[in-house]
């Protein structure tokens, strides 16, 4: 079903209402008018030059598996994606898609997004990280810990594939992991091993809470190496807080088979949270030394915030200060 | 990490020929200095730690980037602190109406030793990420959390991306005691920043909020230094 039309050149517009608007790279911001288009499903039988969808809300999952690449920072943009779902683009959208199919002897334009992410646009260096498990592990949560902070506890499966990117600030300067998380859940897996390309490190993450996620390992890790050879990989045992384990740390014994680094984590408690992160770095960066440093704390400029402004802010707080903290009852730290 | 031994000329020199070995030494060691701040963790977590799940299993791989060693700037060279405790920080979520955790990490009072701005900057344990940065001014009210006598709330504008943002904070501390070393220090601050900003003529007035916030505040030697810097402005 899906064709890996790695020579599809896009360039691309929506219309919504009467307005045009170009797509914006959700990672790096740059307006994306131009890009190349790796694979898709939904256009295959077309063979068009010139592709017209008009899109309703309904058929957002179906299509949700066209993804272009942004030329600045050769990160993807799932075109139509979940997240269009709360945008203006809710209301009827029409898509236009404007293909040309370049000959395989104009793969150059290929190869330059081949190594895409290697920096980023103010020349950071910068790695794909491919983040694959069964669904329910916790993938989106853990990467929405390291994003804002918070511990999401609703489960809302993702579909296809959300990139995010995470900076850290290491004694070798700021880098940046562009993550790729991934669907886990079968039925929306959308392009499954298609996101894996050009993939410099990854996480396989189970959840030590239910067997059958762990059996599962050797599955995504055969997937992943099919298409990612000889990339740095580090297997995460996630849910290590909760107090009934069905995988108990002996019995995790897959990474020494297949020489993965096993690490136990939670994104509830944050145990050991950083350390899938640190050491993928080291081995990018081949320094066993790289640690993580304070990021440079900027001085806040001077604000004036009149009156009437802080009289709302006053009683925004008054009705913030009355909704309880999401772990209110929960556990005590000393000083 | 924080505490790591760390020699620059070493690290270009084991990069290429005692990699592996030396990954498995440097991992180790983390175990040690990270057991105790996670050991919130379940009991078996603690247990397993003995099984070596932190040796270096991992494949031969070639490195795809060298990096070379960058001076580090925290931005905090050239400031004072006033204040340093651990704490949890919490954003308010106007959309979902609720709290949102932001991080857990150390929060610091910092005052610049030029300028005589005072901010507060908080990081996040362990990546050493912003989670709050934003100047303390005197028109901020520092109110109690409805559920807590361990929390606050606030209003900022907050600096953490780089960018000025709308937030609503509430940090929470780990005892009654280390919030109100929070509130009287916040304050203090607070106070200071007014003197800070009023004009000579108005100077009555400074001392008598000032004053105002000492009868709130508990006594500590920066409250006992105050009226003095004051009366000499």
């Amino acid at each position: 079903m899906i064709v890996r039309g790695e020579g599809y050149q896009a360039w691309s517009f929506c219309v919504s209402g009467l307005k045009w608007f170009p797509l914006e790279c959700r990672v790096c911001g740059s307006r994306v008018s131009k890009g190349v288009v790796p694979f898709f499903s939904t256009l295959e039988s077309v063979g068009l030059l010139i592709s017209l969808l008009v899109v309703s809300p309904l058929s957002l999952l179906a299509s949700h598996q066209l993804i272009l690449l942004c030329d600045r920072c050769g990160c993807a943009i799932p075109l139509l994606s979940k997240a269009h779902k709360d945008r203006k683009l809710r209301q009827g959208l029409i898509f236009f898609l404007v293909l040309k199919q370049v000959r395989r002897s104009s793969v150059p334009c290929e190869v330059e997004m081949a190594l895409p992410g290697q920096t980023t646009p103010d020349n950071c260096p910068a790695f794909k990280l491919v983040i694959v498990g069964d669904g329910g592990t916790g993938k989106t949560t853990f990467v929405k810990r390291h994003l804002t902070g918070e511990f999401e506890k609703k489960y809302e499966p993702t579909i296809g594939v959300e990139v995010h990117p995470l900076d850290f600030f290491t004694n070798c300067g700021r880098i940046r992991f562009y993550c790729w998380d991934t669907a886990g859940q079968e039925k929306f897996g959308g392009l499954r091993d298609g996101y894996y390309i050009h993939g410099h490190c990854a996480i396989i993450m189970f959840d030590v809470t239910a067997r059958l996620t762990y059996k599962n390992v050797p599955t995504w890790h055969r997937d992943l190496c099919r298409v990612c050879e000889n990339i740095p990989i580090v297997l995460c045992g996630n849910k290590v807080d909760v107090k009934n384990r069905q995988v108990k740390a002996k019995q995790v014994t897959f990474h020494r088979k297949k020489n993965l680094q096993y690490y136990e984590i939670s994104a509830k408690s944050n145990y050991n949270f950083e350390k899938p992160f640190l050491y993928l770095a080291r081995k990018l960066a081949g320094d066993v030394n790289l640690h993580f440093v304070e990021s440079p704390a900027l001085a806040p400029p001077e604000v004036t915030i009149d009156l009437a402004a802080q009289q709302q802010y006053e009683a925004e707080l008054a009705a913030a200060a009355a909704q309880p903290l999401p772990d209110d009852d929960e556990e005590t730290f000393d000083n | 990490m924080a505490g790591e031994p760390f020699d620059a000329e070493e690290k270009k020199e084991e990069t290429t020929a005692a990699a592996p070995v030396a990954a498995a030494a440097t991992t180790s060691e983390e175990t040690k200095d990270d057991a105790a701040p996670s050991a919130t963790t379940a009991e078996e977590g603690a247990e397993e730690k003995a099984t070596g799940e932190e040796e270096d299993t991992g494949a031969q791989v070639a490195p795809i980037v060298r990096l070379e060693e960058v001076a580090i700037s925290t931005g905090e060279e050239n400031e004072e602190v006033l204040l340093d405790l651990k704490a949890k920080l919490y954003r308010f979520d106007k959309d979902g109406n609720q709290w949102k955790e932001r991080g857990v990490g150390q929060v610091k009072l910092l005052q610049h030793r030029e300028s005589g701005k005072i901010r507060l900057l908080m990081r996040q344990s362990r990546t050493l990420k912003i989670c709050a940065n934003h100047l303390v001014i005197p028109a901020t009210t520092l109110q109690e959390h409805a559920g807590s006598d361990k929390s606050w709330v606030w209003h900022a504008s907050d600096y953490s991306d780089g960018e000025l943002k709308e937030e609503l904070f509430c940090i929470r501390l780990g005892s009654i005691e280390s919030a109100q070393k929070f509130k009287t220090a916040f304050e203090e601050a607070q106070d200071k920043m007014r003197g800070k900003d009023e004009s000579a003529d108005k100077e009555a007035d400074s001392a008598a909020a000032a004053l105002g916030g000492l009868s709130v505040g508990e006594k500590t030697k920066e409250d006992v230094e105050k009226p003095a810097t004051e009366a000499q402005a």
